[in-house]
C-alpha cells in the first residue's frame, strides 16, 4: 500500500494518445476533443480508470485520440457494451461517444433502455444531422426535404429530436451545447460527468464537408443571441441581444414574447432543473428555430436509483441473506441418493 | 400468485409450482366476473332452442324469398345447396342489396344477393361465443350446425331473452 | 430394450402375481398439461433412482401455452427410461404409456411397442373428450388398440371415490388423478410409494387435506394394481452397478447454467451473463439469475445484440462473459461475435439449437446450427466450437469452453441443443475442490520506460488480457483492421494478410491443446460411426448392440468441432466407411468431407425429435451388409 498521499495532478497531455487525428479539417470534433481533454484532468479521476465507449461514425473514432481505455464497438452499440462494462466494473468512469446515425438510427433501441435503465455513464451524442463517414446520407435528424446522396428528391422523414427522446426515457441528466461554445460545452461535458445516473448530452457539430452550415443560426455572432437562449437553473428564460424577450407559457405552449408593455421578469417561464416531472423539459426540448430560440444548457438534472448501483446492490444482498456462494453446498441440495 | 396445493408463493404465470410441482396453469384461465357471464359461457347454444330455420335452394328468384319471409314471418333464410349451407339472405341484405330495384330484380337468383359462406355457431358452442360473433361481425343472425350440418338459426332476441330469463331468475 | 430373463415371485405377499424380470424398461405419462404428468414422471424418475436403476428422462411440453383442455396442442408428457445396466438415451419405444386423455393417447399412441402396456383414464374418454382428439369413434371400444395390452381404468371415479370424504371439492379431489396414476405405475414396476409419500409430506404441511388426499390417491392407485384381476404381472427392473457415490438428477440447462458457475470458481472471474429470452435456453438465464450469492451478474437485454454486446463490455472489463440464445438469436448476434474476435476478447456464447429455418420449431430439438457456428460471420473469422454430448456433459463442456476461451483470448462457441437441454439424467456429484484452478492472469502496471503493446503474443498467440483500472496499460480496441502487436488502426495489406493468417492459426492450434479423439471400438474396420451433440446416446447404444452381434463397428463422438482433434484424419481413414448420424442435411459430414477428403456417408434426419438406436442400428446394418 502506497504511503504517498498527494494525488497527482492531471494535464490535458495525460489524456492524449499518439494517433494522428484524422478527422477532416475544420470538423466540429476537434472542438469536442478538445474540450474533453480540458475537462477531464479536472475531474480527479485518473485515465486508467477512464473508457470511452463508441460505435460507428466519425464521432466514434474518438477513443482513438484519448490515451484512456477504449472500445470502438460495432453501429449503434455502443450504450449495451457500456452497459455490460459498467455493471461489472462500477468502479470506472464510462463515456459513451455515439452521433445522430449511430444513436439514433441502429442504436436507437439501445440508447432508449440505457437512458431508461438510468446507466452511470455519461452519453455524448455529435449531431451534425447527416452520415458523415459514408459520405452524405441523411440522418433520423436531417430536416424534411434534405436533399443527400440517397435522398436525391429531398428526405420524406419527420427528424427526431434526440432531447425529446432522452426526456421521453425519463433521462435524469439531459442537456445540449454547441462545438463552438467551448465555454459552455466544457461547463456542461464536467456536470454530465459528476452526475450520477445517465447523463446525456447533445452537441450541435458542425460537418463542414457533408453539412456545412447547419448550425451557423446557433454559433453566429450576429444571430446567436435571438435564436438561442441559455438555461439556468432558477432563472426566468430571457433571450435575445438587449435581453428584451423572453419565453412565456400560455396554457400549455411555450410563446416569445418582449418584456416591457407590460411584461416583467416575473410573467416568464422559470427554468427548474430538477422539477420531478420531465414534462417542463420535454416542453423546452420542442423550442426549435425559426419559431423559437433553441435552449442550450442542462435542461433536466434529477437523482433517480442508479442501474448498476442497484444491480451491485442485488449481489451484496445476496450475500448477506444467502452467505457467499459455495457450489458443493449447492450441488448437495435438493433431492439426492448415494450408490453405495 | 399462491398454489392451492401447498401454498407456496410463486411468480405470475409459472406453469408449476415451484415448491410441490403441481400444475398451476389452471389458474390464468380467464374467471366470469358475475353470475350471468358464467351462464353465458357455460351454457350451450342448444339451450336457446334454435329454431328450425326456413330453408331454400340458392337458385330460388330472391321475389319468390321474399315472399316466403313474409309469409313465415322471418328475418332471414338459410340457403343451401343439396344439404350443404352456402349462404344467408336476411332483411338487411333486401334492403341493402334489393332496395328499390326490388321489382326489377326479383326473378334473379336469391345466390345473387345473399350473403355467402357466413359465420356459423355449433349448436353445442357457449353462448358467449355467438355474442362474440354477432358484436365483432355486425350481425344479427347466425346459422346453427350440429355435425357440419345446418339445423337451426340463433338471433340476437334468442340471446337477449336468455339474459332477461337469466337476471330474471336471479331477482327471484 | 426390454427383455424378459424369467419370472420370480415375492415371498412372504398375499398375492400371488408373478413378477416378470427386465433388464430395463421405458415409462411415459402423457395427458393435458392440467393433469400433473410432469409431477408423476419427476416422482417416478426419482424413485427409480433410490431403486440403483440408471435413467434417462424427457419431457415434452406442450406446443401451446394455455391451450384449452383436452386439445392435442394442450398435451403434455414425460418419458423415463430406467434400467439395470448403463443408458444412454431415454428410449426409442415405450413399454408402458400412461394416457390420462384422449387427445395425449392419440399424439402419443404412436410410440408405444405393440404389445406394449396400455393404461387410460377411461373416464376421460366421454363425448367430449373423443371429439377434441378427433376420434370419430372410441378407441377403446372399436377394436383399434387391439394390439396393446389396454387398461382401461376409471382414474377419475376412483379418485374422486378414495378422497372422498376429505371436504374436497370436486376440482379439488381430481388434482390429485397423477397421484392415482403415479400409484399404479408403481406397482405395475415394483416401486416404493416411500419417496413419495415423503414428498407429500415435506410439501403438502401447509394443505392437510391435500397431503391426506394425495396419499390417500396414491395407495388407491397401487392397490388397483395389487388387487384388480386385469393387472396379471407386475415388472422388476434391478439395481445398476453405477459407480459408488453421491448423485442427483440434472437436466441439461440447469447443468449448463452449474458449469459456469463452476468455471467462474475456478478462475476467480465475476460471472456476466447478458441474455435475451429465448426457448429453449432462458432456463440459463432463469438458473444464473438465483445464484447472485456467486457474484453472478445477469442482465437481461433488451435485445440479442444488446446481450452479446454488453457481454463483450463485460469482458473488457475482466469479467467472466457469457451470452445464450438459440439458432435465430445466434443469427442476430453474429456481428457482435465478429468484434469478439477481432478484438480477441475471452466471451462465451451457448447456443441451444432448436428446430429451424427462421422461427422454425421452438420448442423440437435439431442440431442444424453447426454451419452457423463455424462459417456465420462475415469476413475470415474463425470461432472455436465445442458441443455437449448429455444433459451432464453440459457441465464439463462449459468449464472447458471457459478454459480455451482465457488461454488463447478468444471468443468460443458452445453448442447444446433442446433435447439434451431440457432431458435430464444422473450425474455423480463431484467435490469442486478436486478441479484445478483455470489460470487467468491480467498484466500489472508497467514499469518505468516500459511501452504496452495490447497485442504482443505470448507462445500460443494470445494476447494480453489488460483490464481498465491498471495504471500505465491504457489502450483501444475495436472492430478495424490492426497492426499485430501494436493495435494500431492499419488498413495494409501484408499486415491484413498477417493478421488473417494469424487469428486462423491460433485457433487452428488449439487442437495442440485438446485431447485426441477417442474411438469406442476397434481402431480400424469396416464402419466408423462419427457422431456429435445430443446424438450421443443414440449413437453410442446402437454401435453397442450392433458390436454385441459381433458387427465389425466402432463409434466416434466429438466434443471439439473446431478444430477437430489432431488425430481425427487418422481416424478417419482407418475405416472402410465412415457413417455421420445428423439431426440436418448433412453439416458434420461437409465439414469433413471438405478436411479430410473422406467420403462419408450421412443418415440424415430433420423431424424435430431425436434419432431412435433402431433407426441408426438399421443403417449400420445397411452399410456393412
Amino acid at each position: 500500500m502506497s504511503t504517498d498521499t498527494s494525488l497527482p495532478v492531471l494535464t490535458p497531455g495525460d489524456f492524449a494518445s499518439d494517433q494522428d487525428v484524422r478527422w477532416c479539417p475544420g470538423c466540429g470534433d476537434y472542438s469536442i476533443l478538445a474540450q474533453m481533454k480540458k475537462v477531464l484532468p479536472t475531474l480527479g479521476i485518473p485515465p486508467e480508470k477512464t473508457v470511452f465507449v463508441s460505435g460507428i461514425g466519425c464521432s466514434s473514432r474518438f477513443p482513438y485520440y484519448l490515451n484512456t481505455y477504449g472500445i470502438h464497438s460495432i453501429h449503434g452499440r455502443a450504450p449495451a457494451v457500456a452497459t455490460g462494462l459498467k455493471t461489472s466494473r462500477p468502479d470506472l468512469m464510462v463515456w459513451v461517444i455515439t452521433g445522430d446515425g449511430d444513436g439514433l438510427s441502429i442504436g436507437g433501441n439501445h440508447l432508449m433502455h440505457t437512458i431508461r435503465r438510468n446507466l452511470d455513464v455519461n452519453i455524448v451524442l455529435f449531431n451534425n444531422r447527416i452520415y458523415g463517414l459514408t459520405k452524405g446520407q441523411y440522418s433520423p435528424t436531417s430536416p424534411l426535404g434534405k436533399v443527400t446522396k440517397s435522398t436525391p428528391m429531398g428526405a420524406i422523414d419527420n427528424p427526431l429530436h434526440p432531447l425529446s427522446i432522452a426526456i421521453g426515457c425519463e433521462g435524469t441528466f439531459v442537456a445540449r451545447s454547441i462545438d463552438t461554445n467551448i465555454k459552455h460545452l466544457g461547463a456542461m461535458l464536467k456536470r454530465a460527468a459528476e452526475h450520477r445516473g445517465t447523463s446525456f448530452i447533445e452537441v450541435y457539430q458542425n460537418c463542414n464537408v457533408f453539412n456545412d452550415g447547419a448550425f451557423d443560426y446557433a454559433t453566429d455572432r450576429d444571430t446567436k443571441a435571438e435564436t438561442t437562449i441559455e438555461l439556468e437553473h432558477g432563472k426566468p428564460l430571457i433571450f435575445g441581444k438587449n435581453r428584451d424577450k423572453g419565453i412565456r407559457l400560455n396554457g400549455m405552449n411555450p410563446e416569445v414574447v418582449e418584456l416591457g408593455k407590460g411584461i416583467t421578469e416575473d410573467d416568464l417561464l422559470f427554468h427548474d432543473e430538477r422539477a420531478p416531472e420531465p414534462s417542463l423539459a420535454y416542453l423546452l426540448s420542442r423550442m426549435s428555430y425559426p419559431e423559437f430560440p433553441e435552449p442550450i444548457g442542462v435542461f433536466r438534472a434529477v437523482d433517480k436509483p442508479v442501474y448498476d448501483q442497484m444491480l451491485n446492490a442485488q449481489i451484496t444482498e445476496a450475500r448477506k441473506a444467502r452467505g457467499d456462494g459455495d457450489l458443493n453446498k449447492l450441488f448437495h441440495s435438493g433431492e439426492t441418493w448415494t450408490v453405495e | 400468485m399462491q398454489c392451492p396445493f401447498c401454498k407456496t408463493e410463486n411468480i405470475e404465470g409459472v406453469d408449476e409450482c415451484q415448491h410441490c410441482q403441481q400444475p398451476l396453469a389452471f389458474l390464468s384461465r380467464p374467471r366470469a366476473s358475475s353470475p350471468i357471464e358464467h351462464s353465458l359461457i357455460k351454457d350451450r347454444i342448444y339451450k336457446l332452442g334454435p329454431r328450425k330455420p326456413l330453408t331454400v335452394a340458392a337458385q330460388t328468384p330472391v321475389g319468390e324469398v321474399l315472399r316466403l319471409m313474409v309469409a313465415r314471418a322471418v328475418g332471414c333464410v338459410m340457403v343451401t345447396e343439396g344439404d350443404q349451407l352456402v349462404g344467408i339472405f336476411t332483411e338487411r341484405d333486401a334492403l341493402v342489396r334489393l332496395n328499390v330495384d326490388v321489382a326489377t330484380q326479383s326473378h334473379r337468383p336469391v345466390s345473387d344477393f345473399m350473403t355467402a359462406a357466413p359465420e356459423t355457431i355449433a349448436h353445442d358452442a357457449p353462448i358467449a361465443f355467438a355474442l362474440h360473433k354477432m358484436d365483432s361481425g355486425g350481425y344479427r343472425h347466425i346459422p346453427v350446425l350440429t355435425d357440419g350440418k345446418p339445423s337451426g338459426v340463433i338471433s340476437v332476441r334468442d340471446i337477449l331473452r336468455y339474459i332477461a330469463e337469466d337476471l330474471a331468475s336471479r331477482m327471484v | 430394450m426390454a427383455t424378459s430373463s424369467g419370472l420370480s415371485t415375492r415371498e412372504g405377499e398375499q398375492t400371488q402375481k408373478p413378477i416378470i424380470d427386465l433388464t430395463g424398461a421405458t415409462v411415459r405419462f402423457c395427458g393435458d398439461s392440467g393433469d400433473g404428468m410432469q409431477l408423476a414422471g419427476t416422482q417416478f424418475t426419482n424413485t427409480s433412482a433410490l431403486a440403483g436403476n440408471d435413467i434417462a428422462t424427457f419431457p415434452d411440453f406442450p406446443a401451446e401455452i394455455r391451450a384449452p383442455r383436452g386439445t392435442k396442442a394442450g398435451v403434455s408428457g414425460f418419458q423415463i427410461h430406467f434400467a439395470s445396466t448403463e443408458i444412454f438415451t431415454p428410449g426409442d419405444r415405450v413399454d408402458a404409456l400412461v394416457a390420462m386423455n384422449p387427445a395425449a393417447l392419440s399424439t402419443n399412441l404412436a410410440d408405444l411397442v405393440p404389445g406394449g402396456i396400455l393404461i387410460v383414464n377411461k373416464d376421460a374418454f366421454d363425448e367430449k373428450g373423443l371429439k377434441q382428439a378427433g376420434y370419430e369413434e372410441n378407441p377403446l371400444e372399436d377394436g383399434s388398440l387391439a394390439a396393446f395390452q389396454v387398461f382401461p381404468v376409471e382414474i377419475t371415479r376412483l379418485t374422486r371415490l378414495a378422497v372422498d370424504d376429505l371436504g374436497l371439492g370436486v376440482k379439488e379431489a381430481d388434482r390429485c388423478r397423477n397421484f392415482y396414476a403415479m400409484g399404479l405405475a408403481f406397482w405395475l414396476y415394483e416401486r416404493s410409494l416411500e419417496p413419495t409419500m415423503r414428498y407429500i409430506e415435506a410439501k403438502f404441511g401447509k394443505r392437510p387435506e391435500v397431503a391426506e388426499a394425495n396419499r390417500r390417491a396414491l395407495k388407491a392407485g397401487f392397490n388397483y394394481g395389487e388387487t384388480t384381476e386385469a393387472f396379471a404381472s407386475q415388472f422388476r427392473v434391478n439395481k445398476a452397478s453405477l459407480p459408488a457415490g453421491l448423485y442427483r438428477n440434472i437436466m441439461g440447462n440447469e447443468a449448463t447454467a452449474w458449469g459456469l458457475i463452476a468455471a467462474s470458481v475456478r478462475s476467480k472471474c465475476d460471472l456476466f451473463l447478458g441474455s435475451y429470452p429465448i426457448t429453449p435456453a432462458s432456463d440459463i438465464l432463469h438458473e444464473l439469475s438465483r445464484h447472485k450469492n456467486f457474484g453472478v451478474r445477469t442482465v437481461q437485454a433488451e435485445d440479442e445484440i444488446a446481450a452479446v454486446t454488453s457481454a463483450i463490455g463485460a469482458a473488457y472489463g475482466g469479467a467472466m462473459a457469457v451470452t445464450t440464445s438459440s439458432g435465430p438469436g445466434i443469427a442476430l448476434k453474429q456481428e457482435g461475435i465478429g468484434l469478439a474476435v477481432m478484438t480477441e476478447l475471452p466471451l462465451l456464447i451457448i447456443n441451444v439449437q432448436r428446430g429451424g429455418p427462421s422461427t422454425g420449431l421452438p420448442t423440437k430439438t435439431e442440431q442444424a446450427d453447426l454451419l452457423q457456428a463455424i462459417c456465420g460471420r462475415n469476413g475470415e473469422c474463425p470461432l472455436p466450437v465445442i458441443a455437449a454430448r448429455s444433459p451432464a456433459d453440459c457441465f464439463d463442456v462449459a468449464q472447458e469452453a471457459w478454459r480455451l476461451a482465457t488461454r488463447y483470448m478468444t471468443p468460443v462457441m458452445m453448442l447444446t441443443d433442446g433435447y439434451i437441454a431440457n432431458g435430464s439424467e444422473p450425474w455423480r456429484v463431484i467435490d469442486m475442490k478436486s478441479l484445478p484452478p483455470i489460470e487467468v492472469k491480467h498484466p500489472g502496471p508497467l514499469a518505468e520506460g516500459q511501452v504496452f503493446h495490447p497485442y504482443a503474443r505470448d507462445e500460443r498467440l494470445a494476447r494480453p488480457w489488460a483490464i481498465p483500472g491498471t495504471p500505465g496499460l491504457m489502450h483501444r480496441i475495436g472492430g478495424l483492421e490492426k497492426q499485430d502487436i501494436t493495435g494500431n488502426v492499419n488498413y495494409e495489406p501484408a499486415n491484413h494478410q498477417h493478421m488473417v493468417d494469424l487469428r486462423a492459426k491460433k485457433v487452428a492450434d488449439i487442437a495442440l491443446d485438446i485431447p485426441e479423439q477417442e474411438v469406442n471400438g476397434p481402431s480400424e474396420g469396416k464402419l466408423l460411426v462419427l457422431s456429435w451433440g445430443g446424438t450421443y446416446g443414440a449413437c453410442a447404444t446402437a454401435v453397442r448392440e450392433a458390436q454385441e452381434l459381433g458387427v465389425s463397428v466402432a463409434h466416434a463422438h466429438l466434443r471439439y468441432l473446431n478444430p477437430f482433434p489432431r488425430n481425427l484424419g487418422e481416424v478417419l481413414r482407418a475405416f472402410d466407411k465412415v457413417l455421420v448420424p445428423e439431426l440436418n442435411r448433412g453439416q458434420l459430414r461437409l465439414l469433413v468431407r471438405g478436411e479430410y477428403l473422406v467420403d462419408a456417408i450421412g443418415l440424415n434426419k430433420v423431424q424435430g425429435k431425436p434419432f431412435s438406436v433402431h433407426e441408426i442400428v438399421a443403417k449400420i446394418h445397411e452399410l456393412v451388409a
